[in-house]
């Protein structure tokens, strides 16, 4: 009663001094009281039968390129709302309850796990289950303690993008240091991709597992390469800054970006497998979830064939069921899957924990802005 | 000197004894405070605390601030974005004046029309207009396509994008028509008999301009300034865009800290350090703002016992016909291309067969405009954002306008301190303010959504509504509602029937400009949103998949939809204006009292 008379206040309906402390002093008193008896949902009381006759809105947090009305389920109003970054998963997801489901790389599994965001999810009630590829359901990388906090939804591996037309094929890092390319080269505003990359190129085979002193010499390699930067860009901007002609080179690239380059005129762009490592995207149950059946039947929709056809047609990221391949244009289909992330690995993710032996996330942000600052 | 104030003495007694705030601002500062200074204030609290990973401990320390002053890193970036936020504000203001200046009085009946296209910049999304600038100023952009076709270069000129010459021109370009309305304002409130006195006591143009004009106008200017400086500096977008390598400001580590970095203290202690930066930066200006001022009046005085102040009878003839050219309108023809030549870009690309961001364009197409409309995620978030904005509009005028009345028609004892706290929103950036705003409401249990979303809009839009209003009402001659009230009228019927429709255009104005705000928001939006979207935050998740031509055609649409807007509204108005006026006349004898 008193949260809604606060809400009355702030729209501005019964504005006066009075009912704004009023309804200020419950809604304090409604949020400490909500705060100690909120019950904690969970999904043992759910059936299959549940999942598959699940109806009402499920509000999914995630990339806009993932959002493919096509593959929703039936009876379930999705409503859907975006993410600009990777990090705005975790601020977004602040308010319990806002959120069913988010959709982000496997990376971000212990952040939101440290923050308690998400809950374990129980493949018994998911049907589609089986339809993900063995690789992704018998990963490391999906588990934590044992059990699964993400279901693989699409894949893909980074690349280097550049454009024929101007350069050869980059083979190695020093190809990427050679004098003709000063500031024609872009690298994209995260901090996980860049520096796994770096790592990659310095020669660590765990890059996303880095001591202080593998960490120093993976940073120290990346200022070394400023000379050659042009701009740090945001996702999505690597296409036209490839079709203006301001940038020759990008690296790590991913999913569309090459067939986008080409469509804002960088006609000749090609991509190789230089310092090439392997994500997945995923499905995560949000702690506080309202619709936990319609969850459920969201991911189980969206990991079927007919939902791996139209959200790889729709996204052209790599589907994480084999039989999707096919909705990919010719120039990124591949063979098998196992192929690729031989060639790519696919990582955990980096700690979040400062006690691991390995330089946590946190570090790995600060020493980012510095790199960017400097 | 209104009649209010020929009371005298008593008169002005009561005045000082007045109330501390006038009714008509309560609901202004109200909102303010729950909305602005308590989250500031949470945000203040914040700074004083430890951070942890993605939350914080609530142990008090220093270090924060200590961060700030001791790492370079810091004190580096505050140092480097108030240096370019300061050399932009000034590129504004001589802009913002050059343009003032002639749309009042040089281009005659053209004038409210060239600044209806001045104001038209803002009616468009920002980012896509940002990318507008980027493929006139890239590698094969327009500007080195067209040089390269004249065969005045050979080579692509690489300065225009990626440095420190993008990012002013950048921050000029998005800022310069906000800040030109206070100086449109200032130029507009000069009495044009004083002009005439001027002119009649033997001034030429050139004296006039530096005798009476520029220094009534400079209250304008210094709003202006303040505006502007606040505005560039807080901007991180618009840098990082185009700015390249240099492209990092404070408001993006500030930004970060609230996300990736997860140290919340330090991002709240780097705010408050740049807010209080703005504070001395703008007292630093303004004082020596008064020396070089004061410093002219002695200059002026010595040069006018020495007789140079004639310089029209000392001048050669050349010079004095080189003063006759249209200077202002040439100056303001080159400001008017630079605004618009983005919009013109992204019109012109809108309707690009491919997505390719540069010359020759491949062919003409409503592809991208029959996509965009037939997308059911654009229809929803259209939805949401007109309706954020309707209510942002009818909220905004709510709170705003009362409180532009009490600014200019009442006198009550904190009003210069309201007429800067109005300003609030402004000075702090938005970023902040969505962190702000969004802590807040978790912190009150408060749903994230189109509610609070509408909320923080009303916020924002408020100063722009205040400023236009009350602008407006300080031209009118207050003796008429004075009058009225003589005359027997009550004091709503003199708002009803006297000041509404005089102030009626300004409402319009005010009402546009906010709508034009809460439409192409993002940065609060994006904190305060929650499950929702509106079209600026599905337009950057697009950009992760990148740039596409249906993108232009949203901001096309925005800026048709928000002409017509203005087109349906003015033609209101004048239906409206023409019906009273023949009622009027039609009235009876005893209604007299409303024709004087």
């Amino acid at each position: 009663m008193n949260k809604n008379k606060y809400a009355a206040a702030l729209s501005g309906r019964r504005l006066s001094r009075r009912s704004v402390t009023k309804a200020l002093a419950g809604a304090g008193l409604g949020a400490v009281t909500f705060g100690l008896t909120r019950p904690i949902l969970a999904d043992e009381a759910l059936t299959v039968d549940d999942v598959i006759g699940a109806s009402g809105d499920v509000n999914v947090l995630g990339s806009q390129v993932y959002e493919v009305p096509g593959a929703y389920p039936a009876g379930i109003d999705v409503n859907y709302a975006y993410n600009v970054t990777n990090e705005e998963i975790i601020t977004k997801t602040s308010q319990e309850g806002t959120f069913d489901l988010v959709k982000i790389y496997q990376g971000q599994i212990d952040q939101l796990r440290k923050l308690d965001r998400i809950v374990p999810i129980n493949v018994d009630l998911i049907p589609n289950w089986d339809m993900v590829g063995s690789f992704f359901r018998d990963s490391d990388v999906i588990r934590r303690d044992g059990e699964i906090y993400a279901i693989p939804y699409h894949w893909g591996h980074s690349y280097t993008e550049y454009n024929a037309d101007e350069v050869d094929p980059p083979q190695s890092f020093e190809d990427l240091m050679d004098p003709k390319l000063a500031k024609k080269v872009i690298v994209p505003d995260d901090p996980y991709a860049v520096i796994t990359t770096f790592a990659i190129f310095a020669g660590f085979d765990r890059p996303n597992n880095l001591t202080p002193d593998q960490f120093a010499q993976t940073i120290e390699l990346m200022n070394s390469f400023k000379p050659q930067l042009l701009t740090i860009h945001a996702y999505g901007e690597e296409a036209a800054l490839f079709g203006r002609g301001d940038a020759w080179v990008g690296f790590p690239e991913f999913s569309s970006s090459v067939v986008a380059a080409r469509e804002a005129g960088a006609t000749n762009m090609q991509f190789n497998t230089l310092g090439a490592w392997s994500y997945v995207d995923c499905l995560m149950i949000v702690r506080g979830a309202e619709n936990l059946a319609a969850a459920y039947a969201y991911i189980n929709s969206a990991i079927s064939t007919d939902g791996q056809l139209a959200s790889t047609a729709h996204s052209l990221a790599f589907p994480v069921n084999d039989l999707a391949i096919g909705a990919l244009p010719e120039a990124l289909q591949y063979e098998s899957s196992d192929d690729v992330l031989a060639r790519a690995p696919l990582l955990p993710g980096v700690t979040v924990e400062e006690d691991t032996g390995d330089v946590p996330f946190q570090e790995w942000v600060k020493a980012w802005e510095q790199f960017k600052a400097s | 000197m209104t009649l209010s104030h020929v009371g005298g003495a008593e008169r002005r007694v009561r005045w000082r004894k007045g109330p501390l705030v006038a009714w008509g601002a309560v609901p202004l500062v109200v909102w303010f405070t729950a909305l602005m200074v308590v989250p500031a204030g949470i945000l203040v609290l914040y700074s004083f605390w430890t951070p942890a990973f993605f939350a914080v401990e609530q142990v008090f320390t220093l270090d924060n601030y200590v961060t700030v002053f001791a790492e370079r890193l810091y004190w580096g970036l505050l140092l480097k974005t108030f240096g370019l936020a300061f050399l932009s504000a000034l590129l504004i203001v001589i802009a913002g004046f050059v343009l003032a200046f002639a749309i009042t009085f040089r281009f005659g009946v053209w004038g409210p029309r060239i600044l209806v296209l001045v104001m038209l910049t803002l009616l468009s999304s920002y980012i896509v207009r940002l990318y507008g600038l980027t493929t006139i100023l890239g590698t094969n952009g327009l500007i080195n396509s067209g040089l390269m076709m004249l065969g005045v270069i050979d080579q692509p000129l690489t300065f225009l994008l990626f440095g420190n010459f993008a990012i002013v021109v950048t921050l000029v370009y998005v800022y310069l028509p906000i800040a030109m309305l206070p100086i449109y304002a200032a130029l507009q409130g000069i009495d044009p008999r004083v002009l005439e006195a001027s002119r009649d006591l033997g001034a030429g143009a050139g004296r006039t301009f530096w005798t009476v004009t520029l220094p009534l106008a400079l209250p304008g200017i210094r709003i202006g300034f303040a505006f502007a400086f606040i505005l560039t500096a807080s901007d991180y977008v618009a840098p990082r865009v185009v700015g390249g390598l240099d492209g990092m400001m404070v408001g993006a580590v500030i930004a970060d800290q609230f996300g990736g970095a997860s140290n919340f203290p330090l991002g709240a202690a780097l705010a408050i350090v740049m807010v209080l930066g703005f504070g001395v930066v703008l007292v630093l200006t303004h004082f020596v703002g008064r020396v070089l001022g004061r410093c002219l009046t002695v200059l002026r005085m010595i040069a006018g016992a020495l007789r140079l102040s004639r310089y029209h009878a000392t001048m050669p003839g050349a010079w004095t016909r080189l003063g006759h050219l249209p200077w202002w309108q040439a100056g303001s023809v080159l400001i008017l291309v630079f605004l618009l030549a983005p919009l013109a870009t992204v019109v012109v690309f809108s309707f690009n067969t491919t997505s390719n961001p540069g010359l020759p364009l491949e062919g003409l197409t409503w592809h991208w405009y029959l996509e965009v409309v037939q997308r059911d995620d654009f229809l929803r978030v259209l939805q949401t954002s007109l309706i954020i904005a309707v209510a942002t509009v009818f909220g905004g005028l709510v709170i705003g306008v009362p409180c532009a009345i009490a600014l200019s028609r009442r006198r009550f004892a904190l009003r210069r301190s309201l007429s800067v706290f109005v300003f609030g929103p402004m000075a702090i950036p938005g970023v902040i303010i969505g962190v702000a705003l969004m802590t807040a409401f978790i912190f009150a249990d408060i749903r994230l959504g189109v509610g609070t979303t509408q909320a923080a809009h009303v916020l924002l839009v408020t100063p722009f509504i205040v400023l236009v209003v009350r602008t407006r009402l300080e031209k009118l001659d207050p003796r008429i509602e004075e009058a009225a009230r003589d005359l027997g009228s009550t004091p709503w019927r003199v708002f009803r029937t006297i000041s509404l429709p005089l102030i009626a255009p300004s409402l319009l104005g005010a009402g546009i400009l906010a709508a034009a705000v809460s439409l192409d928001e993002l940065l609060v939006t994006n904190f305060t949103i929650g499950r929702n979207a509106t079209i600026p935050v599905w337009i950057a998740s697009q950009m992760r998949s990148g740039l596409s031509p249906s993108i232009n055609a949203v901001a096309v649409m925005m800026l048709v939809g928000s002409l017509i807007l203005i087109g349906l509204s003015a033609a209101a108005l004048s239906r409206r204006r023409t019906v009273r006026f023949a009622t009027t006349v039609a009235r009876p004898q005893d209604d007299g009292a409303y024709r004087c």
